[in-house]
């Protein structure tokens, strides 16, 4: 499939001009005025299997009935980044049916999760536009609901192979390694993402990445060993390139969390 | 010379030095007490809400301020000890005199100690809703949503069933519907179910549920409970009944309203209704004068 230019990075504006983001008929359009920055959000209930593309408009006559956001700043001069960035939430992902991985066995999954577009100023640090290009549902994950955590589901399956996973412009894959230490039969129903401590990388097919995710299930107790892969996955075509860090930053890389806490 | 001297011992003898040295330790303890719950609020502590910071500031203001009450009354020359034992036989009269306030008092310490509810919690006392503004000894404020200010004694909070309502992160919402008896229950849950799944503002777990709650007299009742962010829960709400309704007008689903069937029993026959009508009935003026004349 022929796929068009980069749809994010450094982009330059002329006075007044239009730009719009279009994934089938959800579009983000940002408009450069003297003082001002105006973004334009459609928003659509159904997932597109389109590509995202980039087009330039002279007026904002096609948008007069959308709701927009005006932000206001003393010059536009400053070009501006556009990036895709993984979710602010964990990600609750489903396999088919349940997965049982026996003692000593392991396994790997691949999770696919949305992407939100990303949009700030060159030299400041704070994002003026953070939204997702299909909001997922929202979802709790944990034993109880007293405690737990909130996160994201809906449009996202967890696939034993890799080619059963449909690429999409807007979403990610990500390799997670399941290792059963335990003497036990560890049955998977649902797998928490951590998307938030995720960094995403693009191949040169321009399809989305992340670092791979392996968890652990110890034997001695019911601590499950999270380690975040620093180095891009070894998977795509040709070189990984690096596209956005992760929201947040985790220690060292290897942080434990209670098995219930990510496999449900 | 000689004036000065008498002036100075008039003094001593009306204990102007100590009672002044005394008042100005108040006055400096006062503001020393002051800056100090200020400032420790300036350090950052890990983990502490608006509840602690105004537990530490009170903490720390009177903690300073007793202790320079202390040296300001042994500057005056009294015996704390003596003072101390006082107090304990003045509190067992003034406990009498004032019991609902000791009560009020007892309950708040309580209160503070078991903290069923902190400062900026949403709770709902009897039929009272509202946030809370402060938690003192005698009394809780709060804020009602209509923003009015209640002030609710201590002792009936301790009394009465206290609910947080922001205790939690999510919360349910139980949606109240009604079908006619006509309608297929299957196909109303596949409906509700898939209504929860398109609003992405419903928790996909803990899953959406299901009760019949039975036959009421004009429509079968059913309870759809659905789970959501706190700050999303009324939203979420208006929503969903919005959602619903669509629904329901799309697939043809009739949410009635009460029938009222009149039956003359078993005995009798049906009670016989006929109509004549030899105008037109629309025709036939309202005021009609020859009619109500024959009347």
């Amino acid at each position: 499939m022929a796929k068009t230019r980069n749809w994010w990075g450094d982009v330059s504006l002329a006075l007044d001009e239009i730009k719009v983001w279009s994934l089938g008929e959800r579009k983000i359009a940002i408009q450069r005025l003297e003082k001002e920055w105006v973004i334009w959000n459609k928003e659509l209930d159904s997932e597109s299997t389109t590509q995202i593309t980039v087009t330039s408009l002279k007026t904002a006559s096609t948008f007069s009935d959308l709701p927009y956001s005006r932000h206001l700043v003393s010059q536009t001069t400053d070009p501006i980044h556009i990036s895709p960035i993984l979710a602010d939430r964990p990600i609750v992902a489903r396999p088919a049916t349940s997965l049982n991985i026996l003692p000593g066995e392991q396994v790997e999954l691949y999770i696919s999760s949305p992407l939100w577009f990303l949009m700030k100023l060159k030299l400041k640090a704070f994002p003026i536009v953070d939204i997702p290009f299909l909001r997922p549902s929202d979802s709790w994950f944990g034993p109880s609901t007293m405690e737990g955590e909130l996160c994201y589901a809906k449009y996202t399956d967890a696939r034993v192979n890799l080619e059963q996973i449909e690429k999409r412009g807007h979403r990610a894959i990500t390799p997670v390694v399941i290792k059963n230490q335990h003497t036990e039969t560890l049955v998977i129903e649902r797998i928490n993402l951590p998307a938030p401590f995720l960094m995403l990388y693009a191949d040169e097919q321009q399809d989305f990445w992340t670092q791979e995710v392996e968890i652990t299930y110890h034997s001695d107790n019911d601590k499950a060993g999270l380690r975040l892969n620093p180095n891009p996955p070894k998977k795509g075509v040709g070189n990984m390139t690096l596209i956005s860090d992760a929201r947040q930053i985790s220690d060292n890389h290897h942080f434990v969390k209670s098995i219930k806490s990510l496999l449900g | 010379m000689e004036e000065t001297t008498s002036t100075i011992s008039l003094m001593e003898q009306l204990h102007i030095f100590a009672i002044s040295k005394a008042l100005l330790i108040l006055i400096v303890g006062y503001f020393v007490a002051k800056i100090a719950s200020t400032a420790v609020l300036r350090i950052d502590f890990a983990n502490l809400g608006p509840h602690g910071k105004v537990q530490l500031r009170r903490a720390v203001f009177y903690g300073i301020f007793i202790l320079m009450l202390f040296s300001a009354l042994r500057e005056l020359g009294f015996d704390l000890s003596v003072i101390l034992g006082a107090a304990g036989i003045l509190s067992v009269a003034i406990g009498f005199a004032s019991q609902t306030s000791a009560s009020n008092l007892i309950s708040g310490i309580f209160l503070m100690m078991e903290r069923p509810f902190s400062i900026a919690d949403v709770i709902r006392v009897g039929d009272t809703t509202g946030e809370v503004i402060s938690i003192d000894l005698l009394s809780v404020k709060l804020r009602t949503f209509d923003n009015l200010f209640v002030r609710i004694p201590n002792e009936s909070m301790i009394k009465t069933q206290v609910t947080t309502l922001t205790k939690f992160p999510i919360r349910r919402a139980d949606l109240a519907i009604g079908i006619a008896y006509k309608e297929d229950i299957e196909q109303v849950q596949q409906i509700l179910a898939d209504v929860a799944t398109k609003n992405s503002l419903c928790l996909d777990e803990p899953k959406p549920l299901f009760i019949l709650l039975g036959f009421g007299s004009s429509s079968v009742n059913i309870q759809f409970s659905v789970w959501s962010k706190r700050e999303n829960f009324l939203t979420l709400k208006n929503t969903m009944y919005q959602e619903i309704k669509k629904a329901f007008d799309k697939c043809d689903i009739e949410i009635p309203f009460p029938h009222l069937s009149i039956y003359s029993g078993e005995a009798t026959k049906p009670m016989p209704v006929t109509l004549h009508a030899t105008h037109p009935i629309s025709a036939k003026p309202v005021n009609d004068k020859t009619s109500s004349e024959k009347l």
